[in-house]
């Protein structure tokens, strides 16, 4: 979904588009450096 | 955002292919072995881009000494559709799907045991096999890479170019530079997935079972081009627990022979087998005032379980993390089942229409996957995907060892370069996603589950005032909101192909698929037959009827 993008002045990967996620876990599964730890949104949670 | 000279670049290809999920990887393999020039276009990272992204659990497949005959298949296609499927096309698939299942193990996809025995699936379907498919997605697109094809990530394909009734290729947008590309094909195969976008969705309008991505843009990319639609009357229903939301493998729900209950645990039902039956309980449950109804997971045994979880880390990996952070115990916890959430367009039954050869009725033109029409099978949609891809892939560079490129369509080229530099022209204009949302509301409150057509009719006149009112507002910063400002534009368009192919259905059909209060009964000897649309030379959206597909072999 390309939700992710790169901030070059801080040089990390940013959420650039949260509200697009949906949540399939692919990046928690392909983060070579293991950074990605998705938490469900308030939304979909009791 | 600058706006660029338009096209920025221009390639040529023999086949262009858009989409590179199940159905496109295959369509690119099969025209790379006959020694076609392939490129495809993927709107994100081949990787895991499509509905295959995190894995799949189960695939249905004919072979005598494995699961069912061939003939038995196409009967199971065939016979819960009510016609509304081309009894040609699900033998074909039946034939066929073992072959891409070998495909599958040469690429290194595990789908035996280590015993090296198939696990089937009988009760889920006779023909179900449950395989290792975790890391489906990844086998395919290193095959891909191994091949050397071509392959344009971050691009979209915006609109079908078409030369005196001939698809001659596609206008593309990176959606990360904002750069333009004209790609020049003697063939084009669609493969972009269904239409998922159409109706609302609880918490965020991505937070879809299946990928969000797969907007419709090959459906109307197709309907653009003059090509035949059908069956856009039919959507997929999904049932899935409330919390947390996101969860798939329902089939393996099914196989574990989840009791489900009321608040009581009372049982509601005694054996739910498919999707679509438990989708009407609970609408029947809803409208009976009853509820809330609930999987009853500690009343099956930990075996069963153990099976699930193993299912799940193959469709879903994250699924049992979330649980985890809910913390549900699915041998303490009942998980109570959420409200019927409307999916968007069937797939493989409402979509674009093709013949044996996956040819759209639009020269140049093929496709595959979730957006053709009269296939069937929704439960297979990944191993159809690949079996029809194949095909698709396989006449496209048959039919292009005769021709040359097409010519350019300057008209065309002209229209489409105004309708995407106007967003980006514009300065304060609404944004495409607040406009999409919109639309969906108008779905869900004018058309939704149970349809009337006055209601429906209602929504056709907001729908058409919205866009008129409003789409020529929408701004774009930048190339990422124009890709959303593309998929708003296909949205607008399934969603009028919708509500005039149902208001055009007047009866019942397929369940819960085309539910109409007005017209409760299935009425075999007026509609007994298919809703084709069809764009007219001078835009205008057409709708007639025609008779179903015949079946021209005898099994």
């Amino acid at each position: 979904m390309d939700v992710f993008g790169f901030d070059k002045d801080q040089q990390v990967a940013v959420v650039l588009y949260p509200d697009e996620c949906w949540y399939c876990g692919v990046c928690e599964l392909e983060c070579p450096e293991q950074a990605v730890d998705v938490r469900l949104p308030l939304q979909v949670r009791d | 955002m600058s706006s660029p000279d338009f096209t920025d670049q221009i390639i040529e290809t023999d086949v262009l292919v858009i989409g590179g999920g199940a159905g496109g990887c295959f369509a690119a393999f099969a025209a790379d072995d006959l020694g076609a020039d392939v490129t495809i276009i993927e709107k994100a990272a081949i990787r895991r881009s499509g509905n295959l992204a995190t894995g799949v659990d189960d695939a249905r497949f004919a072979h005598p000494e494995i699961t069912i005959s061939v003939e038995e298949f196409a009967r199971t296609i065939v016979e819960p559709m009510e016609g509304m499927v081309d009894p040609n096309l699900a033998y074909i698939l039946a034939r066929e799907c073992y072959d891409r299942v070998r495909e599958l193990e040469r690429i290194g996809v595990k789908m035996r045991e280590d015993d090296g025995t198939i696990k089937r699936f009988p009760k889920r379907h006779p023909a179900a096999v449950w395989f290792r498919g975790a890391d489906l997605k990844l086998k395919m697109t290193d095959e891909v890479r191994r091949r050397k094809i071509r392959v344009i990530q971050y691009t979209m394909g915006t609109r079908l170019l078409v030369d005196r009734n001939r698809v001659v290729g596609a206008i593309c947008l990176n959606i990360r530079d904002g750069k333009f590309m004209h790609i020049k094909a003697k063939a084009t195969v669609l493969t972009t997935g269904g239409a998922l976008r159409l109706y609302s969705v609880k918490g965020s309008p991505f937070l879809h079972h299946q990928c969000p991505a797969c907007a419709g843009d090959g459906i109307a990319m197709a309907y653009h081009a003059g090509a035949e639609l059908t069956g856009m009357e039919f959507q997929n229903i999904s049932v899935g627990p409330s919390n947390p939301r996101i969860f798939s493998a329902l089939g393996a729900v099914m196989d574990a022979d989840v009791p489900v209950v009321d608040a009581r645990r009372q049982p509601v039902a005694k054996a739910i087998t498919k999707g679509a039956n438990l989708a009407q309980i609970v609408l029947e449950q809803a409208k009976a005032g009853k509820g809330p109804l609930f999987w009853d997971f500690p009343a099956i045994s930990e075996e069963s379980r153990i099976q699930f979880a193993r299912a799940a880390m193959n469709e879903r990996p994250i699924s049992l993390k979330y649980l985890k952070q809910e913390g549900i115990d699915l041998g303490k916890d009942r998980v109570e089942i959420a409200h019927l959430e409307l999916e968007g367009i069937a797939s493989h039954t409402g979509g674009i229409l093709i013949d044996d050869e996956c040819r759209a009725s639009v020269e140049g033109l093929y496709a595959a996957g979730d957006e053709v029409a009269l296939i069937g099978l929704r439960g297979n949609s990944a191993l159809s995907a690949m079996t029809l891809g194949h095909r698709a892939g396989r006449f496209a560079a048959k039919h292009v060892k005769r021709i040359g490129h097409g010519n350019l369509n300057r008209q065309q080229f002209q229209e489409e370069r105004q309708r995407l530099l106007a967003p980006l022209n514009r300065e304060n204009g609404f944004e495409p996603l607040d406009l999409e949302e919109k639309v969906r509301n108008i779905m869900t409150d004018y058309c939704g589950i149970e349809k009337v057509g006055e209601k429906m009719e209602r929504g056709l006149e907001l729908l058409s005032r919205t866009r008129g009112k409003y789409l020529n507002q929408v701004s774009a910063k930048t190339p990422h909101q124009l890709m959303r400002f593309v998929e708003l534009c296909s949205i607008f368009d399934i969603a009028e192909m919708h509500l005039k192919a149902s208001l055009m259905r007047q009866e019942s059909r397929l369940g819960l698929m085309h539910l109409r209060i007005d017209f409760p009964s299935r009425d075999d000897q007026n509609w007994k037959k298919l809703i084709i649309i069809r764009k007219l030379p001078g835009g205008n959206m057409n709708l007639e009827t025609r008779n179903l597909p015949e079946k021209r072999e005898r099994w």
